[in-house]
């Protein structure tokens, strides 16, 4: 398996679709030690609010918006 | 420009581990340890009391499926988590009931009868292949839902035979396999496995579950409330599912003709074929924690072996002297609890106000069989029921449903106008 972050203007997208729990969220916290600015996509709802939440707790600002199933989560510190 | 990393070590776990989705009692994630056939060491059972402690609250209950659940985890906790279960020896089940698309169904936990072995056949080894075939598989891990296996070998129907995907049962010969139970509400609603009326021979039977399995990933569901392999078998019939795997294994099935179901029932106590006892502990509506975890090993230690049952109770296999043993559990345990009373887990799922195990607490108690659903999904096998009751949430207002052996005698009851219904069928 391999963390793959590929740059998309200022943020890295990190492309969690389809991982069940809790992969989205240990990907999310493995990705936050190598960038600073990281889009998040999940379609598994409850690694969501996960994400946000160890966001929230390292103090990195959260923005987040769906479509077709898909969150994208941004966070940045 | 992309950044790569590899992990290998998330290799190992991310098909055999995961975490479920919880929604109450300020709850976001349950771990629900696969015990196949609900068979366990005592170094096994102090190591669920250790993570209980460490991540879960140091609460845990039995599930109906023989497996043991935590609550309370929290989702950056998971890979000390998981590499503390694969020291133990344990997986998960694959837990993808958040993806409201048709994916992620797996093998779920074997449920076998627990004396199996010890009173009549012993059929571990076969819960030993398909849950060492089945789990963390990267082949069947993207089943059109989750598929349930049990394996029966009691008179007892102690796993409840008719609530499986597949059964196999224990005739003397072979097995008999029942396919499609499900007494869920997913379509076509609730479903008793159907008899394919033929017998499998034991050296058959891995591949016969496994080709059940297979034909099942072929299943083409549209939607996640029609992909359960319930709907399968009522769009294609038992005739063309025997066919079909006849023709798989390039076999022809013996009839078993000398197969019938009973009511099913709780194991008590008794004489093992050995001549050792056996004796079911109730634990009610199967809720632990650590400490009477760490208590049930030392006592196992003690008396014999252990084993978790379809009932959310514990079953001591290997006595030698029944009482003393009964007399070393009631220091912990109440023994008069019925074993027979079931309920799911609602107070975590947050479907119900007045949570199932809470109902149970508010019955007479009684020697029969009475399940507790928070709601249609039948987590607590209502549909099975002597006196089954399930939940819905009306208008900010619990309320429940009353079944006598699957059919419903009332609907949209108070839970005080429930409570005097139940009592007054158990002529309470």
């Amino acid at each position: 398996m391999e963390l793959s972050l590929v740059r998309k203007g200022d943020f890295y997208e990190l492309d969690c679709r389809d991982m069940v729990c809790p992969y989205p969220v240990i990907m999310t916290k493995l990705a936050m030690q190598r960038v600073y600015k990281l889009e998040v996509l999940t379609n598994n709802p409850p690694s969501v609010k996960d994400i946000e939440k160890i966001a929230a707790k390292e103090g990195w600002k959260v923005e987040k918006g769906s479509e077709g199933g898909v969150w994208r989560i941004r966070i940045w510190r | 420009m992309a950044i790569d990393i590899e992990l290998p070590k998330l290799d190992r776990f991310i098909w055999r581990f995961s975490l479920g989705r919880d929604n109450g009692n300020g709850s976001d994630h349950f771990l629900r340890v696969k015990i196949p056939g609900g068979s366990l060491t005592t170094e096994q059972l102090r190591g669920i009391a250790e993570l209980s402690d460490k991540y879960g609250r140091g609460y845990a209950e039995i599930t109906t499926r023989q497996d043991i659940q935590l609550h309370w985890i929290e989702a950056e906790d998971a890979l000390e988590i998981f590499l503390e279960m694969e020291k133990l020896g344990f997986t998960t089940d694959l837990c993808g009931q958040a993806f409201s698309e048709v994916c992620h169904g797996d093998v779920r936990n074997t449920v076998c009868c627990p004396l199996s072995g010890k009173k009549g056949y012993d059929a571990y080894w076969l819960v030993k292949e398909i849950t060492e075939f089945f789990s963390g598989n990267p082949d069947y891990v993207r089943l059109p839902h989750k598929f349930k296996i049990g394996i029966s070998t009691c008179e007892n129907n102690c796993i409840r035979e008719e609530n499986h995907d597949l059964t196999l049962c224990w005739n003397g010969d072979g097995f008999v396999p029942l396919v499609g139970g499900g007494i869920g509400a997913s379509k076509p609603g609730v479903r008793k496995a159907k008899n394919l009326g033929i017998l499998v021979y034991e050296d058959e039977a891995f591949e016969f579950a496994k080709a059940v399995v297979d034909l099942y990933r072929e299943f083409d569901a549209e939607r996640k409330g029609e992909a359960r392999f319930k709907n399968f078998v009522e769009k294609v019939g038992c005739k063309r599912i025997r066919e079909e795997i006849e023709q798989r294994m390039g076999v022809k099935f013996e009839r078993a003709n000398n197969f019938s179901l009973n009511a099913p029932s709780e194991h008590l106590e008794g004489l093992q074929d050995d001549g050792k006892f056996y004796y079911t502990l109730p634990v009610f509506a199967g809720l632990l924690d650590s400490s009477k975890l760490r208590f049930l090993a030392d006592v196992a230690d003690e008396f014999g072996g252990i084993r978790l049952t379809p009932w959310q109770n514990v079953l001591f296999t290997d006595v030698d002297d029944v009482e003393a043993l009964k007399e070393h559990l009631s220091e912990k345990f109440d023994l008069s609890k019925p074993r027979m009373y079931v309920a799911c887990a609602s107070n975590f799922c947050g479907k119900t106000i007045l949570h199932a195990k809470d109902v149970l607490r508010l019955l007479p108690e009684n020697g029969g069989f009475v399940a507790v659903s928070g709601c249609s999904n039948a987590c607590g096998c209502h549909p099975l029921a002597e006196i089954g009751l399930c939940g819905r949430v009306k208008g900010g207002k619990q309320l429940y449903d009353v079944f006598i052996h699957g059919w419903k005698e009332a609907e949209n009851l108070s839970v005080e106008e429930m409570v005097e219904y139940v009592k007054r069928l158990l002529g309470d």
